[in-house]
């Protein structure tokens, strides 16, 4: 091994991930997807009516699992504070930069006047893309992050809902086809009404 | 290869496509998160590398946040020899060295140094043909001991654009 590779492998075994960063990935992380006909090997001897009830107890775990691994993702993304990718206050300059989502990056209205927008970037909610605009609220300075990515299956699944988690006030609701949260203050706060 | 290892092991690969630490942190996280919604396949290294890179092409290369660099922008180092000559051998002027490297010399560095993929396993993964990936390898290899002799490197125009448009 020459010298500049030995110098190249403790350069990069020095490049590590915390392990509260890794805590905070692994605590987030989706649910393993088992492809269906598994299930049908594994309950084909059991009884319809036990299935039934096991599909019932399954969706309903599935439920509670995914509400909380969202609420972990979207604290753990507004704790980052990443720098934003696109720096603008227009939120149509946003958006357009944001060109990769096939769905809005906001709410639909007119732009609540207590936000001051800052920019955004792209991040991901439960693997899918999604995007990350980052809000200043006028009055009091505090930051704001607001997301939006396109309504799978799964994030039907969680109920509006406004939560403290991780310190974090977060309010998810969805629109038609698009999962919004909005992270803040410890008091989850719902994107202003009149805006709709 | 446990889920830690595997992160770790997926985190640097992804500093090797983006010098930038927050970067490199988000690319593992949505590659896992991504890998694991898709059926679980995680447990592979070589399935958490390409979802890695999936995304990195997808999110930075496609869109052209970083711009293209000719091939030999970089041979040669700046010639500035007064303020880090005392540093020139330490893990910063490396790392700093390493930023100057196109991404694709410097991913092909880090797979066949660290991680020991061949040639042919390299190409395999980026799609690029075996020689390429060769020619890669020792371009980088190249422009970083040209680099370490004559001593600090000013950021290459890769690096600089790429600085400029993620933050």
């Amino acid at each position: 091994m020459t010298d500049l590779e030995s110098r190249l492998r403790e350069h990069y075994a020095r490049a590590r991930l915390s392990d509260s960063r890794i805590e905070q990935i692994l605590a987030a992380t989706p649910a393993k997807v088992t492809p269906p006909r598994v299930w049908y090997a594994r309950l084909g001897s059991v009884a319809a009516a036990l299935v039934v009830g096991l599909a019932v107890l399954h969706f309903h775990l599935i439920e509670r699992d995914i509400t909380t691994r969202v609420l972990a993702e979207i604290a753990m993304n507004h704790g980052k504070q990443l720098d934003v990718e696109i720096a603008s206050g227009d939120p149509a300059i946003v958006a357009q930069a944001l060109d990769r989502l096939d769905v809005p990056v906001r709410p639909p209205g007119q732009w609540p006047a207590r936000y001051a927008l800052l920019g955004g970037r792209y991040c991901s909610i439960q693997g899918g893309l999604a995007a990350q605009l980052k809000l200043r609220d006028r009055e009091s300075g505090e930051l704001y992050t607001l997301y939006a990515t396109r309504l799978t299956p799964n994030l039907e699944a969680v109920a509006d809902t406004a939560i403290v988690y991780d310190d974090v006030g977060i309010t998810l609701w969805h629109r038609r086809d698009v999962f919004f949260a909005l992270a803040g203050s410890r008091t989850p706060r719902a994107w202003p009404p009149e805006s709709d | 290869m446990n889920d830690e290892d595997l992160l770790q092991a997926g985190y640097r690969y992804a500093l090797s496509l983006r010098t930038r630490a927050d970067d490199a942190d988000d690319l593992v996280q949505e590659a896992w998160y991504r890998l694991h919604r898709h059926g679980g396949r995680a447990g592979s290294k070589a399935h958490l590398f390409t979802t890695i890179r999936n995304i990195y092409v997808d999110r930075w290369r496609r869109d052209q946040l970083i711009a293209f660099e000719p091939l030999e922008t970089v041979d040669e180092p700046a010639d500035s020899r007064s303020a880090i000559d005392d540093v020139r051998h330490d893990a910063r002027a490396l790392a700093r060295l390493l930023d100057s490297l196109r991404a694709a010399e410097r991913e092909a560095l880090f797979l066949n140094v660290v991680e020991g993929y061949t040639a042919q396993e390299i190409g395999d993964l980026t799609g690029r043909p075996r020689g390429t990936v060769l020619s890669l390898i020792h371009r980088a290899k190249r422009k970083l001991r040209q680099g370490l002799a004559a001593g600090p490197v000013q950021p290459s125009l890769e690096a600089g654009k790429r600085k400029g448009s993620a933050s």
